[in-house]
This record gives structure tokens, sequence and C-alpha cells, in this order.
């Protein structure tokens, strides 16, 4: 399995990034809150939030020293540790975590359909793909004890995409899940952990997904 | 043998090893073993599913050390810009990990990233590890 290992300074524990543990040292078995990321492109982003800030890059950090491994078929630096061959070891999934269950969403999947409603771990949730940019989110869809239904809008494209749910027909941002207008503006639905990986590390450490 | 042929052969030998580091997957895993160090650790199940076991206990993994403490610098005071000025420094279809915490959104660039792995922060009151 391949993943970042880091370390406190304070306790000089490892901490296992994909687990997000600590796996030895005085903090091992302590558990770190996962936040939701969105990976996107800045432009995106940028639109999203216009008041976001950005980190400084000082005229530095032009390529990504990793462009040649993102497309290239090898797992690297230690290889895979189970063959599953549901799909391409460097496949992009956005791997979706709720109630102890964890389900992969094949990018290639979702750009031919960029939003599903689906269960997993005993929740309802939302899938959503902006396929221009691979920017993939998954959505808790249950709002005050209610399991909404989306679908696209019509209008609204790229940051300003709209989600619109049956039961009220309030249109919702897909880029941040905020209600912009109908009976439920101003809600927010909570984002299910989720993360964009390669097929071949997220079936490593969990083994135990399911594939959409 | 003659001394220049086996010069020659020397050299060429240096060069198809040099070669199979650079290009044969299984030759490039012996070099790697080769500079680091593994043991195996038990990561405890603790309270929730991450990490656990298939059967519910704890988890063995194999912990293998590359590179060691800071070989690759993680960002610990992070200087950030507003969007006019970052427009300046980043293409359009530039990857980022974005965040947003109590109103506050940052966006971390994917090539500073791979280049530090970690940048520790504090967003809307919230300090946080974002980790690539």
């Amino acid at each position: 399995m391949n993943a970042l290992v880091m370390y406190d300074h304070q306790t000089r524990t490892l901490w296992s990034q994909f687990l997000g543990k600590g796996v030895k040292g005085t903090l091992a078995g302590v558990e770190l809150d996962f936040l939701p990321v969105t990976q996107t492109q800045w432009s995106l982003w940028s639109e999203a939030h216009p008041d976001t800030l950005a980190l400084n890059k000082g005229g530095r950090y032009r390529f990504d020293t990793y462009d040649s491994y993102y497309r290239e078929g090898s797992a690297e630096v230690l290889g895979e540790t189970r063959s599953d061959d549901r799909m391409d070891r460097k496949a992009l999934v956005v791997g979706g975590i709720l109630g102890g269950s964890t389900k992969a969403y094949p990018l290639d999947l979702l750009s031919d359909m960029p939003m599903v409603n689906d269960s997993l771990g005993g929740g309802e949730v939302l899938v959503y793909l902006e396929s221009d940019t691979d920017t993939a989110l998954v959505y808790d869809r249950e709002v005050d004890g209610r399991v909404l239904i989306f679908s696209m809008a019509e209008d609204g494209q790229g940051a300003f995409a709209v989600l619109v749910d049956a039961e009220t027909g309030s249109g919702w941002l897909a880029l941040t899940g905020k209600a912009t207008d109908g009976p439920l503006e101003g809600r927010v639905l909570n984002r299910a952990l989720s993360h964009l990986s390669f097929w071949f590390a997220w079936k490593d450490w969990n083994p135990d997904t399911e594939v959409y | 043998m003659d001394l220049d042929l086996a010069k020659v052969l020397l050299i060429l030998s240096f060069i198809a090893l040099g070669v199979a580091f650079l290009t044969v997957p299984s030759v490039q895993q012996f070099g790697r073993h080769l500079f680091t160090s593994s043991e195996q650790i038990v990561v405890p199940a603790g309270s929730s599913s991450r990490g656990v076991a298939s059967d519910g206990g704890d988890r063995s993994l194999d912990l293998v050390t590359f590179l060691g403490f800071d070989a690759i610098p993680a960002i610990l005071d992070p200087e950030f810009v507003t969007v006019v000025e970052a427009n300046e420094q980043m293409d359009d279809g530039e990857q980022v990990l974005g965040v947003s915490i109590n109103g506050e959104s940052r966006a971390y660039s994917n090539p500073m990233l791979s280049r530090h792995e970690i940048v520790n922060d504090v967003v809307g009151a919230v300090p946080i590890a974002v980790t690539w």
C-alpha cells in the first residue's frame, strides 16, 4: 500500500495520511477529523469562491513534478498490495465513505452521467462530477430528515451549475451545495467524506469497497 | 582478453545496469530496497472503521522509510495572496485543493503541494493539515 506517512512536531508520532490515524508513537490509534476538500481547477474554485485566498507560489512551482506519474500506468513506489481488476489501476475514482461503508465511483462512468442519487452505508448520497475539470463531490442528500432526489437544471455551467431537488424544486449550486432559490434557499448540503483517488490506492486501503 | 575490449565491455555493462535501473520496474524496486528500511507495525482497531482489518481487529501494515524526517519540507507558515494576485501566478487549469471552513476559503496549488506534501494552516479558526 502506498500513502504518505507524516509526523507531528510535538510527539513525533507517525501518522498515516490515508487512514487519518496515528500508527506509531505515543498518539498511535488516535484519529484526526477528516474535513471535506475539493480537488478542482483554479478557475472553477475562484469563480465559485471569489473571496478565496490562494497559497502564495512566489513565482515558483510552474510544473507539477508528478505530471508524468499521473499519466503513466504504473502504481509506483511500492506497487500494489492486492489485485482487483474491476478497473485499471490508474483509473480515477471518487471514493465515498459513509456509515462505515466505502464505494468507488469511476470518473469515466460519471462523465456520461454527471450526477448519481445513491445509497451508501445506510445513508443517502448525491455524487456529482463537473467533467470538464474532473471535480467530483459527494453530498449527504438527507435534509431535515427528508431524503431529496436531485437532477441537473438546464441553466448554469461550470462553477454555476445548478441541481434541482424533486421534493421542493429548490435550486442548489452543485459546486458548493448551497441552495440559492426555492423553499430551501440558504440551506447547505453536508458533504460526505470523499476524495479523488487512483483505483489502486483506493482498493488497497479499502479492501471491502463497493464499486458503483 | 584484450584490455581495451575489457574496458569497453565494463563500460557497456555499467550502461546496461543504469538503463535497467531507470526502466525495468523489478530492477527499480530492487534498487529502492537497497536504500530503504521496512518494519511491520500494528494499527490498533480503535473506535471507528478506519484502518481496521476485515475481521474487525487490528491491522498490520508495512512501514517503509524512503526519506527521513523533513526530507520533504512541510509548509509551516503558509503565505496567501488574493484572487487577483493568484491569477498572475496560476493557470486557469491548474489543479488545486480547495477548502472552505466557517466562511473562509483557501486554494492550495497542487504543483506546490507536490513539492511540500503538507501545509499546516488555520482556516476559519480551525487548525488543519492539508496533505497531498
